[in-house]
């Protein structure tokens, strides 16, 4: 199977956000339009120069990218909506890295916008009765989960919360975060309990904000003559969705396994390489166990990684340097683009405050509803 | 006697206050679908499961979280005696330990009879 690789280079020359917040009256196309506009000054690009856009959102509706754009001016270019739940934004970047790799585009927009919409789910409209009303509610999901790892490898609850005080602790150092507050292992433990061990921070917020990274070929680069040393290469990009699992077998920790190994593969890199993961933690449990399930560590190994500050800003992988969805937020839309986003400007040594040092390789890894799976690793060269 | 909250999941148990669960069954390979789904095969054939379980793991939900919950309100992962894995809500706020046995028990609530689970006696 061919990757990215295969294909022509990729590289993102262009970031901008606009901060996730709480919900507002603030239009979707003044957050959307903040964000391209900045990716578009970043970049050193004119909107006429884009050729595509990939328009990644879960919650606005039809034609969101379409009536966004059109405040940028009619250019007739490719525009195409994206929705794959939480991994919505990262399937609108793996889309943008495609039609520039395969040669179709030579600049392409990923741009991921919501609003905190209806939350309506297909999987609710499926006309199966349940036992249970939280059957398919990842927060019961991830909260059982937790419970079987404090079974299986003695998961405390101070080893989960340690999670959200280094996200949080991260997000406060991040200017596009939702959160901007550090918070103490004792402020998240005594914070209110939602479901299992599982406390309101350990839980990320829903929210609305805008990410946008552009990627061009080198052809692009060389006529537009741009800033090659702020360009950072995307090696690989894989897509898949939840795979049949042998009994006892956890499917959503069996497509992060499967799908980091294959995003690795493509990449032509080994999980030691990583300087940088930025990953789904929607609750805290799941950095754990997804970092486990990547190869960060052996499984059940995670809470001893968070207590040696392995996972930190500055130790051997930053996890989450962003503050991850439980700090920075989870719009949905946004949330993969954000996450390449944080991941272009540590590798360009820009992300004062927060920077892991020397960072050069990093892996984007996002989960959606369904489940399926999306990631990328990208490079400084 | 009232009616059952979800007659597509489940019915009576011959005797006592029991529940079975109704599934699917691939003939050729004995394979069960829980809940019955139209979408499937025409071939699977109806069956129904003995609401026997052992508890893999269950949490208390201590905010209303999701529609129709009122907590506290425990919900638990199952493994049905016949093979598959569901979630399922207890009857109590009691936490048993994982690998109680448990069975699937018909319970009044709200003008109707809902499928609960409950550790064997």
């Amino acid at each position: 199977m061919s990757g990215l690789r295969d294909l022509r280079p990729v590289r993102v020359v262009g970031i901008g956000m606009h901060r996730y917040q709480f919900a507002s009256d603030t239009p979707y196309i003044t957050l959307g339009l903040a964000a391209l506009r900045a990716a578009l000054e970043d970049a050193g690009l004119g909107w006429p120069d884009i050729q595509a856009a990939m328009i990644g959102t879960a919650g606005l509706g039809m034609a969101a990218g379409r009536v966004m754009l059109r405040h940028m001016g009619d250019t007739g270019i490719e525009v195409m909506q994206v929705e794959n739940a939480s991994a919505s934004g990262s399937s609108a970047f793996r889309m943008a890295c495609l039609l520039v790799g395969s040669g179709q585009r030579d600049i392409v927009l990923a741009l991921g916008v919501d609003k905190h919409g209806t939350s309506q789910r297909a999987v609710d409209k499926d006309g199966l009765a349940r036992l249970s009303p939280s059957d398919h509610s990842p927060l019961v999901e991830f909260a059982l989960l937790a419970r079987m790892w404090r079974d299986r490898h003695g998961l405390r609850p101070e080893d989960m919360a340690r999670v959200a005080v280094k996200n949080h602790g991260n997000a406060a150092r991040n200017p596009f975060a939702q959160f901007r507050k550090p918070r103490t292992l004792e402020q998240v433990l005594a914070s209110a309990p939602v479901a299992g061990d599982l406390t309101a921070l350990q839980c990320c917020p829903r929210g609305e904000g805008a990410a946008a990274v552009i990627v061009a070929s080198e052809a692009a680069m060389a006529r537009l003559r741009l800033d090659r040393r702020r360009a950072i290469r995307v090696l690989s990009s894989t897509a898949s969705s939840e795979p049949a699992v042998p009994p006892g077998a956890f499917p959503m920790l069996e497509i992060v396994r499967q799908s980091g190994l294959e995003t690795l593969r493509q990449a032509g890199i080994g999980v030691e390489a990583l300087d940088i993961v930025e990953l789904h933690d929607a609750f805290s449990i799941e950095e754990i166990v997804y970092a486990e399930a990547l190869g960060l560590c052996p499984v059940g190994e995670g809470a001893a990684r968070l207590r040696d500050g392995a996972w930190e800003i500055g130790g051997r992988c930053a996890v989450n340097p962003s503050g991850g969805l439980i700090g920075m937020g989870h719009p949905i839309g946004p949330t993969g683009i954000g996450q390449v986003a944080e991941i272009v400007r540590q590798l360009r040594g820009e992300a004062t405050g927060r920077q892991q040092p020397g960072a050069r390789t990093a892996l984007a890894h996002m989960i959606g509803l369904g489940a399926v799976a999306v990631g990328h690793v990208l490079q400084r060269e | 006697m009232l009616d059952l909250r979800d007659p597509s999941l489940y019915a009576p148990a011959p005797a006592g206050d029991g529940a079975v669960l109704l599934a699917l069954r691939d003939p050729a390979s004995g394979a069960l679908t829980f809940p019955r789904s139209p979408y499937g095969s025409p071939a699977l054939e109806q069956v129904e499961l003995s609401g026997q379980a052992t508890l893999l793991a269950c949490i208390t939900l201590h905010q209303p979280v999701l529609p129709g919950v009122v907590p506290p309100l425990v919900v638990a992962r199952l493994q049905l005696a016949e093979g598959p894995v569901v979630d399922g809500v207890l009857d109590g706020t009691a936490e048993p330990p994982p690998g109680t046995a448990m069975r699937a028990v018909l319970v009044a609530e709200d003008g109707a009879l809902a499928c609960r689970f409950r550790p064997v006696a």
